[in-house]
Order: C-alpha cells, then structure tokens, then sequence
C-alpha cells in the first residue's frame, strides 16, 4: 500500500494491537434469540447514533426496519480467528499477519435491524439500505475489543463470557459479566456483574418441552427436509435469511458510529463517522431450533446496565435493581463460517475544529451494496479512492 | 462544535482521575540512549506529514522508570465528581523524561521543558484501558497483572501477562503469556546517595523524577510531571493511515508522598519474557536482541503459573535485565489533561 502525500500516517509500534482485515472466523457455533422490540426506542438510537445534524446536510436516514421489529440476540464462539491479510504492515522482513496465529474468542450482540433510506427520490432508490445496529456488544478477546472500537466503530466491551450445555444433554446456557456499577451512588465500587443469562431446554426435536411445539415457528424447521433446504440454500445462496425469516443474518452488514473524544473536551468529538462491515456467513449446518417456550432470558437491570438496556428492552429509565425477564419468539443454533470484510466509511461528519484550524468537511458514499457495480460503472464513486473496490 | 455521542461503550473515565492512596514500586533501569531516541524520532519527530512545531530529545544518561502503580480508589473527577464510577487497578508502564524543545518556523530550537513520555503501558481494567487509549493516546495493552506484598516471608512480587503467541506461525493459539516477573524484598533497605554513587548520570535523573512528585509537607510544586502521548487512529480500510493524530499533553501529579523506601537495584530479580508477541517491544524500547539468546534460561523463577486464577504460559525465554534503583511509595495522584499541543494533516 502506498501513503497518498496528504494521508496523516499511522505510527506503529507494538502495542498498537490492530490486525487488518478482512478476517476468516470457520466453523463458528451460534446461537440466536429474537424478541418482539418496541421500535420507537430503535429509532431513538438511530436518531441518537446515527442520525445526527440535519437530514438535508447529511443526504440520509436510519429507520427501524418496520417488517422485522425485533431484537435478536446472538452468542458466536469462534474456534479460529484470523486476519486474511497477506500484507505485513510495511515492506521489510515482517511476519504477514496471515501467519501470525490465531485467536479465539467468545462474542455476544444484540442486533437491531435498521434502514438507511436517502433523502430524494433518486437516492432514495441507489442509497437505501438495510443494516444491523449493534448497540450492544461484548466480546471477550481483548485485541478484538481494542480492533472493534478504534477501527471499525464498534463499541466492544471486555466481558467474560460462558457458553455451554446446560442441564440437559443439547440445551443452551451461555451468560455475560461485564465490569459496571451496581448502584449509581457515589464511591460505589467496580464489580464484574452478570448482565444477561440465557438458558434452554434442549434442542428440538425433543420430549423435554413444556409445551407442544407445533405451536410455535419452529414448526416450520421441525421436519428434517426444511431443516436440510436450509442448509443448502444457505451453501448456494445467502437467501437463507429469508427464509429463516431473519432469524440468520447470513449477510449482515453492520453500521457503527466510529467517534473519537477530543482529549482536553470529552465533550467535542475529533473524529465521527459512519462504518460499515459485511458479515457473510457461508457453510451453515446442524442448524436446530430451540422451543421458545422454553428459553429463557435474563438481563439485570441494575446500576449502570440500565442505560444499555433500554436501548432494546421495556425497562425504565431508571434502574429497578432486579432482573428483567424476555419471552423470546425464537431461538436457534447453526455452525457457520464467517467471512468478516468490505469495511466502508460511508459518511464521516463535519468536525469543527480549534485552534484556527479549518474543519473537516463532511464526505459521504452511501450507495447500497447492490448499486455499488452500476454506480462503478457508470461513474466513479464520490468518497476517497481507498474504498473504492 | 461537533459533540461526541455519548453512549454505553464510551462512559469510561473521562478526565480527570484522581487514586487516593496509590501503591506505587518504581524500577530505574538503564537502556541504550538509542532506544530512547528512536522513540522520540518515530511517534513526535517525524513528518505526518506536517511536523508538529516541537523536538523531542532524549537525556544523555540512559535511564527509564519502569513503574508498577495498585489503585485501590481509582475515579473520574470529571465535572468534579469524584468517586463516581470508582474502580480498582493496577498498571505497568515503562516512561522516561526527555527534553521537549518548540520549534520555531525558522527551525530554532527554544524553550526548553521537561516532559515524560510512556511508550509502553499495561492495565488490568478494561474500562480505564480504554479512556487510556482513546481520550488520552496512551496505548495501554489489557494485562493479567499481580502485584503483591507479602510479610511472611518478606517478598514483593509482581508478574505481568498479556495474550500472545511465543511464536508467530499460522497454527499458533493466541493464550495468556507472561510478559514480565519483578521480585525483590522489601525489608532490606538501602540509602539513596548510596546507590546513586554506584551509577554515573542516575543522579541526575533521580534529581528530575524528585521534580515531578510533591513529598507530604511540600508547599513547592514543580512543573515537571507533564506527560506527552501520540494519540491517534487508524482508517478502517488502510492501516497504514491515521485518520486522527495529535500529541497530547496531561500532567501526572503525586501528592501526599509517604512512606518513601529506596532500595539496592541490585537485590530487585527483573526479567522479561521473550515470545515474538514482544520481541519487538523489547528490543525497541529496551534493547534485547530480536532473538533470545541461545543459553536463555525459561520459566517463570518463582515457579508461578496463574493470575486471577488464570494459567499463564511462562514457558518462555527469560531476558534479565539490571536494575539501578528501586523505590516504593503510597501517594494520592491526578491525572489531568493539559491540551492537544500538535493536531497533525492540519
């Protein structure tokens, strides 16, 4: 790669900690739950995250994506992580971070569907798009933590995370602790707290269920041919998330808001903008429902959790102290591998600046995915050359 | 003025921070000048691609503070409201004092100031690790971290471990390894003018580090304890450049200075782990080969393998280094946040 004259280069040392992309994580054992979600709270956190100033100065809006107003919540455990990268960082004798080893890591999210729509009716057609918020995600790899925030825009907490069988042979019972405040009183000390647990009965098809799960969604994969059809669609095609009904977002792209504080304002952002990445989960199979009767969720609404927490749940604004039960409508489980790439700052907003010092005007490349090959075609793209592909 | 948008992911710790009744144990090590010096020329001297209106040098006496610091009331004073969000920690990082000169258009050096700079840095607290990294530009490293004092017998004892291979191949697994061992004991005391007659130039730097701590009774405050960092982020398509690069400057004040104890350098056990994780920081900013020597001793010495109760690999190459000075103290400190001295691209 080479420096472009105005580029401001990063100074690397090794504490810098990054590993470039794009990355490969194979056979990656998921679980995924869904809820019902209120959408005016998605929409506060679009309005609050994303967007931000004025609609005509930004040319875009986040939605809630209105036909799948739900919440899903998703624990990952990745055997293997790796950057497919064949570059080292510069051109002496540096190992390629390709064989630099691996690492593993546990990861759990809650996922929001949202939609970028443009604000005319031309844009409104090349640049709307579906993405994935997560506004909350925990991981418990600290260089995949410091990656996600100082990269790619997402806010990756450092938290243990346990992911098992429970009781019963082929149940679920995974849990998150994360370090926070059980009181929001002053000199009330850190603690590593759990914030939510999930725990299941067994896997369908199974006698332990509380009720008939011919009640529930999951009758529609309980027959070993559509559990099948799903698996090959899921190798042919990415159309696996239709027909899941969203429940595997086989091709997520994700938005986060990438922002960094001025030091002596914590205040004044000095950087702010908005990133996004594709996961495409490919090779899916033992994919297995959960009866939803039977999972059960609970988040802890106490000290500084509650704030999170009402991003994606009916909780106060204030912290009652005591768990927060969810009745999901679904849950599942599939291995996949996952292909982690195409990271895009589609808009970087306007920042002033001090000092007499000139701001930074505000860039966008918005076009969807889809037209992104039409768009290339016909004229180059409008943000910087380095994420045109 | 363009807000920052406040968020659950980002509440940690703005600044100030303020530790009441801070442990601290610092290591005076000697390292080749060139280690120092090329930190400097690599993160401040340096086009990017403007150069910033200051020149940072190195000291002619080659030595550097490695610094243990246990924070038992650990907070953000910020909007003063201190003990909001009150934390336990310990970190690790190794700083030394330079010379930063300003720079004039005309490429003369004047005003001279002291100032310290931390090229490495550990925490065991994920919450003020980040702040670190991303409000103050220290890029501290998540550590497993031990620091100990045990009366019976007498022993100080500090071990660091961080995630990381011993060597870089494509089936390595990534685990907690040691990085660090420290170990001495603290009855046997010694006298400061003796052991800074056993090191030309140490004096010298000693006489700088007193400069940047007020001891308890002490109405004088020097101004010699600011920090200066490279705070700066990378693009999320090219790791080569920096979408944001700024040198940073805070002030590191220690007030309240008690129970101040010296120690014969020699008597403190120091050794580093080698694995290629760490290869590069060991040779760059202490001068260890890049490879161990062939008859390095591995293991940890005290037989140690866990940390909070997690298993740690210290079956690496063991790199001794010499310790000069040792000091241990308690005091109270703030960490505050000076200005944005250089923002680069401008």
């Amino acid at each position: 790669m080479i420096l472009n004259r105005q580029d401001i280069p990063f100074a690397q040392s090794s504490s810098s900690e990054q590993v470039p992309p794009p990355y490969h994580f194979p056979n990656v054992s998921v679980h995924t739950f869904v809820w019902p979600i209120d959408i005016s709270r998605v929409q506060a956190y679009c309005d609050q995250n994303f967007n931000l100033g004025s609609e005509e100065e930004r040319g875009f809006t986040y939605r809630p994506a209105a036909l799948w107003p739900y919440a899903t919540l998703m624990f990952l455990d990745y055997p293997v992580m790796t950057s497919s990268n064949p570059y080292p960082l510069s051109l002496d004798d540096e190992v390629p971070y390709t064989d630099r080893g691996i690492i593993k890591q546990r990861e759990v999210f809650v996922a929001l569907p949202v939609i970028r729509f443009g604000t005319n009716p031309k844009t409104l057609v090349t640049e709307t798009s579906l993405e994935w918020a997560l506004p909350f995600i925990v991981v418990n790899n600290p260089v995949s933590s410091v990656c996600g925030r100082e990269m790619l825009g997402l806010g990756k907490l450092l938290s243990d995370i346990d992911i098992g069988e429970g009781k019963y042979h082929g149940s679920f019972d995974g849990s998150v602790k994360l370090p926070g405040w059980s009181s929001l009183e002053s000199s009330t000390p850190m603690e590593i707290l759990e914030i939510v647990r999930v725990q299941t009965n067994p896997a369908l098809p199974t006698f332990r269920t509380t009720r008939s799960p011919k009640t529930s969604l999951s009758t529609l994969f309980e027959s070993r041919e559509a559990s099948v059809a799903i698996e090959e669609f899921a190798n042919f095609s990415n159309f696996v998330s239709d027909m899941s009904l969203g429940m595997i977002p086989t091709n997520m792209r994700t938005i986060g808001l990438k922002q960094y504080r001025d030091a002596k304002d914590p205040e004044r952002a000095v950087y702010q903008a908005l990133v996004t990445c594709r996961s495409r989960y490919s090779n899916l199979s033992d994919f297995k429902m959960y009866d939803e009767a039977d999972i059960h969720i609970q988040f802890n609404d106490i000290g500084t959790f509650n704030e999170i927490l009402q991003v994606f749940l009916e909780v106060g604004g204030e912290p009652s102290g005591s768990p927060f039960y969810l009745q999901p409508v679904a849950g599942c489980r599939f291995t996949a591998d996952i292909d982690f790439d195409q990271m895009r700052v589609i808009h970087s907003f306007a920042i002033d600046r001090d000092n007499g010092l000139p701001p930074i005007p505000a860039q966008s490349d918005l076009t969807a995915p889809w037209a992104r090959p039409l768009k290339g075609f016909f004229g180059p793209l409008t943000h910087p050359k380095r994420n045109v592909e | 003025m363009t807000r920052f948008v406040p968020n659950f992911s980002t509440q940690q710790l703005p600044p100030p921070w303020v530790s009441l009744g801070a442990r601290n144990w610092v290591f005076a090590i000697k390292v080749p000048q060139k280690c120092l010096q090329d930190f400097l020329d690599t993160h401040f001297n340096c086009p990017a691609p403007d150069y910033a209106p200051y020149f940072y040098e190195a000291y002619d006496y080659p030595y550097g503070l490695l610094r243990v610091t246990k924070h038992d009331n650990f907070s953000s004073d910020y909007g003063g409201a201190a003990g909001m969000r009150t934390l336990r920690k310990i970190d690790v990082d190794w700083s030394y004092p330079v010379t930063r000169w300003q720079v004039s258009p005309e490429n003369i050096r004047f005003n001279p100031q002291v100032v310290w700079v931390e090229p490495m840095s550990f925490d065991n607290n994920s919450y003020s690790m980040f702040s670190s990294r991303e409000i103050w530009g220290t890029e501290s490293e998540m550590a497993r971290i031990a620091a100990d004092e045990e009366t019976d017998p007498p022993r100080m004892h500090i071990d660091v471990a961080v995630q990381g291979v011993k060597y870089f191949r494509p089936k390595s697994i990534s685990h907690l390894i040691g990085v660090l061992h420290i170990e001495m004991n603290p009855e046997v005391e010694s006298e400061l003018e003796k052991e800074l007659s056993k090191h030309p130039g140490l004096a010298s730097f000693v006489g700088v580090l007193f400069s940047s701590v007020r001891l308890s009774g002490q109405a004088d405050f020097n101004h010699n304890s600011e920090v200066n960092t490279l705070k700066q982020f990378r693009d999320v398509f090219n790791m080569r450049v920096a979408v944001y690069r700024a040198i940073i400057a805070s002030r590191t004040d220690h007030t309240e200075v008690a129970d101040m104890k010296f120690y014969d350098g020699s008597k403190v056990e120091l050794d580093f782990m080698w694995s290629q994780t760490m290869a590069e920081a060991l040779h760059d900013y202490f001068g260890f080969p890049k490879t161990p020597p062939m008859q390095s001793e591995e293991g940890h010495p005290g037989g140690a393998d866990q940390i909070d109760s997690k298993e740690i690999d210290w079956n690496l190459p063991r790199l001794g280094k010499e310790v000069v000075l040792a000091a241990s103290f308690t005091s109270n400190i703030r960490y505050d946040i000076l200005d944005t001295l250089h923002t680069y691209g401008s």
